[in-house]
């Protein structure tokens, strides 16, 4: 063993010891996307509308080491379970005719939302059986099409629609403003607690309509006319009008943290935040485009984790700069709430492993390692691993993760014992 | 009690009165944009037409006006029946497992309806080779079903022509994104069914197609992209390609129904405001629209009666969607197309080889940068404003590259990619412009760039938003709209590169030109006069 191997044997042995807790590895898990994956002689290899294509789906999720499951219990083709709030109108294209269908087989085929038994239920079940972390991965407002905000509720509902400054109205989002649509949402979190969701995660990075831009509806104009006697801004990225709107969204937080509370379930309540630089300003990405104050929601002790999903890391210094961001996250949440940081495969933002590897020259592997470690070593409760779909996390950074995970950095680092 | 009202377009209100509950209707007048004329409407009292539990939605009256067919899930799934109008008599005539829905009839009495069955999972399915579409189904009144289509794929909403020779339909046969097009099949006969307006890409549909009773106009629901609304749009039936939009994009509108005499449309929508999904008619030529006075609960699906003197629709008072039936009249005072001539003023910038020359002559010499690469520095000719405008280039590809390349770039101030044509990873062409907050909306080509041969693309943004791409002189299918960006002058223009540099396309710009309005010889937006007065667009 080298001398490296020898201290962090010794701080596992200390962190045993200690009671330390488990450093977490949390998996962001859709079903949806391991539907279509075939074997080379064209073969489907899951059925993710059966228990035991599940089963499999989540074999291969726990190669990347993952403790705590998210599974999404909407989106894509809509509900992944028998929604009760969601039931009517049925939304399957081509029966609700303001829905395009979604032509990529299988995909477009998937109806998550009558398969017996209940998916969502039996997995999380699945997990707790398994000594896992079951918990759901909810894209509070994601408005790709086919995305279940376009879905039966909403197109019930167009009296609650998002209004833009023009005065357009758009059915991919319901105003929080209308305490209609607070219950609404606060019922469908109870069909999540009814189903053994232990972890909620709601993903403020999937968005699309979750904007200041489609809040010009009457309460929100009227709560601005009211406190500033004008008319309000036009700009939906003006931060007067963002904080505004941010007071309705931290009302809804509050009151979903209460009815988890209420619910005689310790749920924990995470929100995923993207964009992140570190510092506090105004110029707060999740603040000017999803108009949400997740600094006062951490501050205020609403959420019990904040899982950044991505970082404004720069391209002279990808790992260097990551670090301090990091840092300075950690820092603020220190004895507020846990953090989770990011080792995503996902590179839509361009800033995930493939952009880490474009700017380090390593190997995703490499990179992957590096991420966990800079996790564990500024102070993060865990990591987060985004999409996790099939073959997503390729086998050599799966490797690297598990054994990071379960060894170095098995338990969260304490900072008296840590070398 | 019936009541008249009639209020000035201007006013941007709808007039109810209260009276007698449910049993009095009114409706009123409301603005559009583009009218200065009004309707007059009066409406009678609703009747329900079926009553108990289960969702009775999408009514059609049949020809003789002695039945309804619609579609109910009283027994779980969607099942078609009929309607007695004369004595309330309700009797299935598609029904067991499977979905059967949105019923049309035809002028002998037949009925044409959706239909899928799909017991299995969709990998089941696909392992087993196993239908999972929606076809067409035809009903005949000895209780004989027989199949009109049926494939992997969904047919839907159809409409017959008021001669019973054809069926237009919603279908998404070949199609890969989250899309629909419009599809025509002869009733009887042995002619295929063929595409009349493909539409495909992302989240892009034409919907409930159905011909005007004189059979010159194809009128249908589009919408143009997940953040849009769905509009009510028209062609004449020789020309799909040229369509005209007859919703505001503030609104949502869908399912529309042409009135026996072609003159009114009823169609169902929503605006900021309104109460609910409600019933509307629209006088399309002037663009005159009406939301009707029908009372609690969201209204939707009207169809008319075959005199055009009531309308069927759905309505959830109850909590379920029950029919209804209320009598309309519909007086149209003024049927002067309200069209607004815009100049043109046209800006141009057109590439001689060296230098971008502008209209009056100006040039400003491009910048060799690596490769072919070339760069222009404050053209002039490209402050292309809130209007129209139209991007077209010669280029050739050389070799496709695995991520995006750009082909050519305008530099503005409101966004560092004000429009761009450029070749994706998947080696198709996308031209796009932006929304009026930068958002990017753009439009991809039907099929990859060949590589080696020069290749014609025209892009252009219309005055309303609405995005078109030709590809050596071919339309697009893929459509897009909320593209009202304001340009002001360029910043700069690069062929073969972005804008500060990188992504340069294997390849070279061979001509390129672009300006407000529309090249010679392209398809103009359609107007109302164009459309229904045969009138040259704008």
């Amino acid at each position: 063993m080298t001398r490296r191997d020898w201290i962090a044997a010794a701080v596992l042995c200390a962190a045993a010891v200690n009671g330390a807790a488990r450093f977490e590895a949390a998996a962001l898990v859709d079903s949806f996307d391991f539907a279509h994956v075939k074997e080379r002689d064209g073969r489907y290899v899951y059925d993710t509308e059966t228990e035991a294509g599940n089963i499999a789906v989540l074999d291969h999720v726990l190669l990347t080491g993952a403790r705590t499951i998210l599974w999404r219990n909407c989106g894509g083709a809509t509900m992944r379970y028998r929604s009760d709030e969601e039931r009517w109108p049925r939304v399957e294209a081509p029966l609700d005719k303001r829905r395009l269908p979604d032509n990529r087989p299988v995909y477009g085929w998937l109806r998550y939302y009558e398969t017996e038994p209940d998916i969502l239920r039996h997995m999380l079940g699945v997990c707790r059986e398994r000594g896992l972390r079951a918990g759901v991965h909810w894209p509070f407002e994601e408005t790709h099409w086919a995305s279940w905000t376009f879905g039966a509720w909403n197109f019930e509902h167009p009296q609650f629609w998002g209004v833009s400054p023009r005065g357009k109205v758009w059915a991919g989002r319901c105003s929080l403003s209308y305490p209609d649509v607070v219950a609404h949402k606060l019922r469908l979190a109870d069909e999540l607690v009814a189903r053994g969701m232990d972890h909620l995660f709601v993903d403020l990075w999937r968005i699309g309509g979750w904007s200041p831009e489609y809040e010009y509806v009457p309460p929100e104009v009227s709560r601005w006319r009211h406190q500033f006697g004008s008319e309000p801004p036009q700009d939906p990225r003006d931060p007067r009008w963002c904080r505004h709107v941010a007071e309705t969204a931290h009302a809804y937080f509050v009151a979903l943290r209460a009815r988890l509370a209420a619910s005689g379930r310790p749920v924990r309540l995470m929100i995923g935040i993207p964009d992140v630089d570190g510092g506090e300003s105004s110029e707060d990405t999740v603040l000017l485009t999803r108009g949400v104050d997740w600094r006062r929601l951490v501050r205020e002790g609403v959420v019990d984790a904040i899982v950044v999903m991505s970082v404004k890391w720069e391209e002279r210094a990808p790992l260097e700069s990551t670090r301090e961001i990091y840092r300075r996250v950690a820092a603020f949440c220190e004895g507020r709430c846990e953090v989770l940081f990011p080792v995503t495969q996902y590179d839509f933002t361009k800033k995930g492993i493939p952009s880490y590897c474009r700017a380090t020259r390593l190997a995703p592997e490499a990179v992957a390692g590096e991420l966990v470690k800079l996790a564990w070593e500024e102070g993060g409760d865990g990591i987060c691993m985004e999409c996790v779909d099939h073959n997503n996390y390729a086998p050599a950074t799966c490797e690297v993760l598990r054994r990071l995970l379960d060894g170095a950095c098995r338990w969260k680092r304490n900072r008296a014992i840590t070398p | 009690m019936n009541m008249l009202l009639h209020s000035h377009l201007s006013s941007g209100c709808i007039l109810t009165a209260a009276g007698a509950g449910v049993a009095l209707c009114l409706a009123g007048c409301i603005s559009s944009p583009q009218a200065d004329s009004a309707l007059r409407v009066r409406c009678g009292r609703m009747k329900a037409l079926t009553d108990g539990p289960g969702h009775d939605t999408e009514a059609v009256w049949s020809p003789d006006g002695r039945r309804i067919a619609f579609q109910t899930d009283r027994q779980g799934d969607w099942d078609v029946a009929v309607l007695d109008v004369a004595d309330g008599g309700v009797t299935p005539v598609a029904a067991g497992a499977g979905h059967a829905c949105y019923p049309a009839w035809t002028p002998d009495g037949r009925l044409i309806y959706a239909f899928g069955h799909h017991p299995m999972t969709a990998v089941q399915a696909a392992r087993s080779g196993a239908d999972c579409g929606y076809g067409l189904r035809v009903w005949r009144p000895d209780g004989g079903i027989s199949e009109l289509t049926q494939g992997y794929w969904r047919d839907y909403t159809p409409s017959v022509t008021a001669d019973g020779a054809f069926v237009y339909y919603a279908s998404t046969r070949g199609n890969s994104g989250n899309s629909a097009g419009v599809w025509r099949v002869p009733l009887d006969g042995e002619a295929r069914a063929a595409c009349v307006l493909p539409l495909d890409g992302g989240t892009v549909g034409a919907v409930q197609p159905s011909l005007s009773p004189d059979g010159r106009f194809l009128l249908w629901a589009q919408l143009d992209g997940f953040r849009e609304n769905w509009r009510l749009t028209a062609a004449a039936a020789t020309n799909l390609q040229e369509s005209l939009t007859l919703t505001p994009a503030e609104m949502s509108a869908y399912a529309p129904r042409w009135s026996p005499d072609g003159r009114l449309i009823a169609f169902t929508g929503f605006r900021a405001g309104d109460p609910g999904w409600g019933i509307f008619l629209l006088e399309p030529r002037t663009g005159g629209l009406c939301r009707l006075a029908t009372g609690r609960g969201h209204a939707r699906s009207p169809a008319w009666s075959p005199g055009g003197r009531s309308l069927v629709f759905e309505n959830n008072r109850s909590g379920f969607y029950k029919l209804y039936r209320m009598p309309v009249r519909c007086d149209i005072l003024c049927e002067r197309s309200a069209e607004t001539q815009s100049s043109l003023d046209r800006v141009e910038a057109r590439w001689d080889g060296s230098a971008l020359v502008d209209a009056g002559g100006g040039r400003v010499a491009g910048m060799p940068q690596a490769g072919d690469a070339v760069r222009f520095e404050r053209p002039a000719g490209l402050d292309f404003g809130s209007g129209a405008f139209f991007v077209d280039l010669t280029l050739v590809v050389d070799r496709h590259a695995p991520d995006t390349r750009i082909a050519v770039v305008g530099q503005y101030a409101e966004h560092a990619l004000g429009w761009q044509v450029f070749v994706r990873e998947n080696r198709r062409l996308f031209f796009n412009s932006r929304g009026p907050d930068g958002r990017f909306i753009g439009i991809e080509s039907d099929d990859p760039v060949q590589t080696g041969r020069p290749v014609r693309v025209l892009g252009i943004r219309d005055a309303d938003g609405a995005m078109r791409l030709y590809v050596d002189g071919r339309k697009q299918a893929g459509c897009a709209s909320g593209a009202t960006l304001s340009y002001s002058p360029a910043l700069s223009v690069c062929f073969c590169q972005q804008w500060n540099g990188g992504m340069r396309l294997n390849g070279r710009v061979l001509a390129f030109a672009c300006g407000r309005g529309y090249p010679p010889g392209v398809p103009r937006v359609m107007t109302s006069a164009g459309l229904f007065d045969g009138e040259a667009g704008q």
